[in-house]
């Protein structure tokens, strides 16, 4: 009798697996094929005037170059290239040098920022392979018919994803599920209907990098929500570069995200920030221990955290600081062991950039009242409030952290965004991306959205979300412009926005 | 996409004989004695049952949940710490007599490692269910006694580090007793040896086989309790992430047939850990504390299989 | 799914024991060539064209891969592998690594992979040799764990957690290409793995489970074969790995945990040890489970979210079924989907329909859970 049960469980199981996957094959309304037909670089013919001023720094490519003259042009995108990491400026150097030289020639200010922005993506994206490591040829056709994906011109919907850990990270994660559409009830961009959504990239690349290629064949553009390794691995994904996808994050790292033409970083990467965290500590009064031991730096070991400790210890010793660097596993590691050697160095400053349940697990192993000492660091994006809690409990409410944030605290909600509810600051954190996000969609000229006119409006510019602040893409794709100090109030369980440091 | 040049790695402190051996001995130790304690739940079951429990671990979770739970409320009033960690305990011993009940029994008569792998699915679908009740974030338990016993230079010792090296003594030594002293722990030995002839003498071998997995249950709870209330992040399968393999490896390393051996392993095996992780740099080895336990496991599988005080393998 | 692939299209000619003798005639075969038409038709045509379903069907059949590898060394020899992933992962690893920072050519990738997953797997192989049982599958749990957390850190070869990339060449980028591109390498480990099993060495195999002893005494050398299971394993595994990297085009450690190696061994289990159709077809539904099936079908999923405050924690679903799947095979029905699909398997090979087995393949050819303690 039992053996029945099971083998109609089995039975049931496989059935099903049959059932669904045929019920997912049969409406191939799902793949969506091409839709645009048209390639791209028709419609985005934006004025290149605006389009581009370029930096300078080779951080990053630079699109369409000043459209006015030629040889300028080209003169531009050779620096890009030179100073630049990645190889991906190889490409755009060409694309924005002939198209500006066509440009030039043939009079129209178009040729210059269509060969620009086509340049820089289409190139950005095969970059990494031609000029790289590999030789392998570049073939970029599908990238035009891609660029209406998400795009319903008839239902004028716009679909767009957010990926966050709704597993595994440690912190409360429905937020992500029910903050992602929050922003967008009741609102239009240019008549078109916002339709967006979060998914699970479970606090890992590689499962992160496997959701985004899926969702890049469904959704307009992507936005990485948390965690930096996910967000890096899924900006460099080859789906994503291929397809030309809109990408959007906090900032992060520049570790292999330089030269990638679909990438945005809408707040200052984790290095940039490292002169604001000492200016937050000057003005906090713990940037100079009393008992001259200096700042413990605690930095879980991935190549995309290089640039950030490499800054802040330059940082801290540009103030005259002394530093121990103590790296840790990925995963956090032997708790002990690092608890004890801030002990024993008697650090009264620990800035921490790591995993957060390794971060509540040092806090409480620490020891207050003994050893309390002053916590700080960078973009631990969203969910402080309950990190900090978790926090607070482990060390009887002594704990004392101050951090920066792309966003204010959760305490500037009811002024920035009155009316609004929000369960917990990751909700007020999407909605704040959200609302940047919307002035980035009204600046695509007309109504016509696609990939490349949507990444086209965005270079060059300039954005500002009332809760966030401003975005300025004028240097490249890295706008962040400035940070929020957020300080641990263990008594209402929140962090308090603590002043905004650029 | 070549990775930056990393920067330094840690800027070391001098040599100090007290930071590199002394407080990592102490600390390890302490953190060891949870080791020894889930140890001696898989002792207890490889000494009766000759099988490597996977699910020890979770047992341990859930006594920890259901001790969270009961003093969070839950909607419920909130319990005292000590009845919600008795209640705890009795939850592991009831998901323990279940597993015995439900998968052990019916597989008794099958290999052994068909036995392994039916306990390591057991461990699977209680962090499932841990995870399905209490979100996949994670809570945090308090300590049993909150407040430090010893602070000076870089080591710390907990209240609540002292009572696990002292809870951890006792059930070692009751269970070593039990074993020794008493009828029923003679028979359980005697029914792992030769579970058909004992049946015949009029040994119950299933009432046997239910008291060892409630007594590994109750041990495994007690583990758990101690462990989650470290400092530590409690989430669906942590026991089994965090604590199993070292306790696995305590248990080989002492002896898998030595209850005393349990608490010597899990001992050793904290202070291996720490020392490894405090003097090895993550960029020599990375994760450093987990490469050690390796080699303690292969070494000792190869040199001497019954470890350091067990007498068979 | 990947049924016709995997079963050498066995025409109905062998009714030696066929029931009642009868002529073979269009009405016994005509259905069964048209079932065996039709699910070939849908995995070879169907599937790659959707763009939804091919990323999914790429991943069973790369975990396909890896349970036959698995099998070979819990299914024929008996021993318990819980470090699996290890291999697969340094397949996937010395892949990527070949292919971006050294810059192989994509083809040479894969011997790379296999090749660097045999070598870990010979390593454990002869720890294998003086450890067996209960301790052999300690060692390998650990052995995994290790190679995880520390060896597939090391930033100079895996590009620490920011992952090393694993970019396909312009020609297989599709996804539906990629999926057949990896049913290929599937019909060849099915292939070399029924070879296996029909050779010397292969018997020999067999032989070391039921008995090693007594496999020795009939000129067997233990030793060697133990050896070439687990290098053959190893290398099918790194093979495996090389295509789950080239799947997703980023490799990280945490891609390769414990849980994963739990997974495998699941799936060979619940699939049917030592049964081939079986452990594809386990491989299948555990590697559809969590990507795909609860997405789309989700009604386990409302389930979960209407008894439990927690929504949206999928991963548990997936576990809590797969687990749930494990303990009833394992307790009740020890031959797996193997056994239930048995009339079926039948059916097809041209005997008649009957839900009970016969005597000469009944439950006991699949063998159940026969691993030596």
């Amino acid at each position: 009798m039992q053996t029945r049960r099971t083998r109609g469980l089995v039975v049931a199981l496989l059935a099903s697996a049959l059932v669904t996957s045929a019920c997912g094959l049969k409406p191939e309304v799902k793949d969506q094929l091409a839709q645009g037909g048209a390639l791209g670089a028709g419609a985005v013919s934006q004025a290149g005037g605006e389009a581009g001023v370029d930096s300078g720094t080779g951080a990053d490519v630079q699109a369409g170059t000043d459209a006015g003259a030629a040889d300028a042009g080209t003169a531009d995108a050779g620096t890009t290239d030179a100073g630049a990491t990645g190889a991906g400026t190889t490409d755009a150097a060409a694309g924005s040098s002939t198209g500006g030289s066509s440009g030039g020639s043939t009079g129209g200010s178009a040729g210059g920022s269509t060969g620009g922005s086509t340049g820089s993506s289409t190139g950005g994206s095969t970059g990494g392979t031609t000029g790289g490591a590999k030789g392998a040829p570049a073939a970029e056709q599908q990238v035009g018919p891609n660029s209406k994906i998400g795009v319903d011109d008839k239902k004028k919907t716009l679909k767009i994803f957010l990926h966050g850990p709704l597993t595994g990270a440690g912190v409360p994660q429905d937020s992500f599920i029910s903050g992602t559409p929050k922003y967008w009830k009741g609102k239009k961009v240019k008549g078109f209907t916002v339709e967006a959504e979060a998914f699970d990239d479970k606090y890992q690349p590689g499962p992160a990098v496997k959701a985004c290629n899926s969702k890049a064949k469904e959704g307009f553009l992507i936005i990485g929500g948390a965690g930096t390794d996910q967000i890096q691995a899924c900006a460099r994904s080859q789906v994503l570069r291929r397809g030309n996808v809109p990408y959007l994050s906090a900032g992060v790292t520049t570790n292999g995200l330089t030269d990638l033409g679909h990438y945005f970083a809408t707040s200052l990467t984790y290095a940039d920030q490292a002169r604001l965290v000492v200016a937050m500590a000057k003005k906090g009064g713990y940037l100079a221990p009393a008992n001259g031991k200096g700042w413990a730096v605690v930095v879980s070991k991935t190549p995309n955290f290089a640039d950030a400790q490499a800054a802040i210890v330059s940082a801290l010793k540009g103030a005259g600081q002394k530093v121990t660097v103590i790296n840790t596993p990925k995963t956090g590691g032997d708790s002990t062991a690092v608890s004890n050697q801030l002990r024993e160095g008697d650090f009264k400053t620990v800035y921490f950039l790591g995993q957060p349940t390794f971060f509540i697990e040092l806090v409480g192993k620490a020891g207050c009242p003994a050893y309390c000492p002053q916590w700080t660091g960078v973009g631990v994006s969203m969910g402080t409030n309950s990190i900090g809690s978790l926090a607070c409990r482990g060390s009887g409410n002594q704990y004392k952290g101050e951090f920066l944030s792309p966003m204010p605290g959760l305490d500037k909600a009811g002024a920035l965004a009155p009316g609004v509810r929000f369960r917990d600051d990751i909700e007020f954190g999407i909605y704040a991306t959200m609302q940047v996000l919307e002035q980035m969609l009204k600046a695509v000229p007309g109504d016509s959205f696609t990939r490349e006119s949507f990444i086209t409006a965005l270079e060059g510019k300039t954005f500002t979300g009332k809760i966030s602040g401003t975005v300025n893409f004028s240097k490249g794709h890295f706008g962040g412009t400035g940070a929020h100090a957020l300080k641990m109030n263990c008594g209402s369980g929140q962090h308090v926005t603590n002043g905004f440091y650029t | 996409m070549t990775p930056l040049a990393l920067a330094p790695d840690t800027t070391y402190l001098a040599f100090e004989f007290s930071s590199r051996i002394t407080t990592p001995v102490i600390s390890g130790a302490i953190n060891g004695a949870v080791y020894g304690l889930l140890g001696l739940g898989l002792v207890l079951l490889y000494k009766s049952n000759r099988i490597f429990n996977f699910a020890q671990g979770e047992f341990a979770s859930v006594a920890a949940f259901t001790t969270y739970a009961g003093t969070a409320g839950f909607g419920l009033p909130k319990m005292p710490y000590v009845f919600a960690a008795i209640l705890g305990v009795s939850a592991a011993v009831v998901v323990a007599l279940l597993t015995e009940r439900l998968v052990v029994q019916p597989l008794f008569n099958q290999p052994k490692v068909t036995l392994v792998v039916a306990t390591a699915g057991t461990a699977l679908l209680l962090i499932a269910l841990e995870g399905f009740v209490f979100g996949a974030e994670g809570v945090g338990l308090d300590p049993v006694i909150a407040g430090d016993a010893l602070t000076s230079g870089g080591l710390r010792v907990t209240n609540q580090g002292v009572f696990v090296v002292v809870v951890l003594a006792v059930l070692a030594a009751l269970t070593a007793l039990f074993f020794s002293r008493t009828k029923t722990g003679t028979a359980i030995l005697a029914v792992s040896m030769e579970p058909t002839a004992t049946s015949l003498v009029g040994i119950p071998v299933k009432r046997i086989s239910a008291l060892t997995w409630g007594l590994a249950g109750l041990l495994g709870g007690v583990a758990g309790i101690l462990f989650a209330g470290n400092g530590g992040l409690l989430g669906p399968g942590a026991l089994t992430a965090f604590a199993l393999i070292p306790a696995f490896t305590a248990a080989v390393f002492g002896g898998i047939t030595s209850l005393p051996g349990a608490f010597l392993g899990g001992v050793l095996i904290g202070i291996i850990q720490t020392l490894g992780a405090r003097n090895i740099p993550e960029s020599v080895v990375p994760d450093a504390n987990q490469v050690v336990i390796f080699f303690v496991l292969l070494l000792t599988l190869l040199i001497r299989p019954a470890g350091l005080l067990g007498k068979e393998t | 799914m990947t049924l016709t692939a995997s079963r050498p299209v066995s025409p109905p000619a062998d009714d030696a024991h066929s029931s009642g003798g009868r002529e073979f005639g269009p009405i016994r075969w005509l259905p069964r060539v048209l079932v065996i038409a039709l699910l070939a038709f849908w995995v070879l045509v169907v599937i790659p064209r959707s763009e939804t379903y091919a990323p999914f069907a790429a991943d069973a059949v790369i975990f396909a891969i890896v349970g036959l590898s698995l099998n070979i060394i819990v299914g024929y020899t008996g021993q318990l592998s819980l470090g699996h992933q290890g291999f697969f992962g340094a397949g996937a690893f010395a892949a990527a690594y070949a292919i971006t920072v050294q810059s192989l050519p994509f083809w040479s990738t894969f011997v790379v992979a296999a090749g660097v997953g045999a070598l870990f797997a010979a390593l454990l192989g002869v720890a294998a040799l003086r450890i067996t049982g209960l301790y052999l599958a300690l060692i390998t749990l650990v052995f995994g764990v290790t190679l995880q957390r520390s060896l597939f850190e090391v930033p100079e070869f895996t590009n620490g957690g920011a992952g090393q990339p694993a970019e396909r060449p312009e020609w297989l980028f599709a996804d539906g290409r990629f999926y057949l591109f990896c049913l290929a390498f599937l019909i060849g480990v099915v292939y070399i793995d029924y070879r296996l099993t029909q050779t010397k060495s292969g018997r020999a195999l067999l032989a070391l489970k039921e008995n090693e002893r007594v496999a020795e005494a009939f000129g067997v050398n233990v030793t060697s074969f133990k050896l070439l299971a687990f290098v053959l394993s190893g290398a099918i595994a790194g093979i495996a790995g090389a295509l789950y990297a080239y799947r997703i085009g980023n490799v990280t450690g945490d891609d390769f945990n414990f849980t994963l190696a739990l997974t495998f061994v699941l799936m060979v289990v619940v699939g049917g040890l030592g049964n081939r159709l079986g452990v594809i077809l386990g491989a299948t539904l555990f590697a559809v489970l969590d990507g795909y099936l609860l997405e789309e079908v989700g009604f386990l999923h409302s389930f979960t979210e209407q008894i439990f405050r927690t929504p949206n924690l999928a991963q548990y679903d997936a576990q809590f079924l797969g687990a749930l799947g494990l303990l009833l095979t394992i307790v009740l029905n020890p031959g797996g989907i193997a056994q239930q699909i048995q009339p079926f398997t039948r059916w097809l090979s041209g005997k008649p329909f009957s839900l009970h087995g016969d005597s000469e393949s009944g439950p006991a050819a699949v063998e159940g859970s026969h691993v030596r303690a």
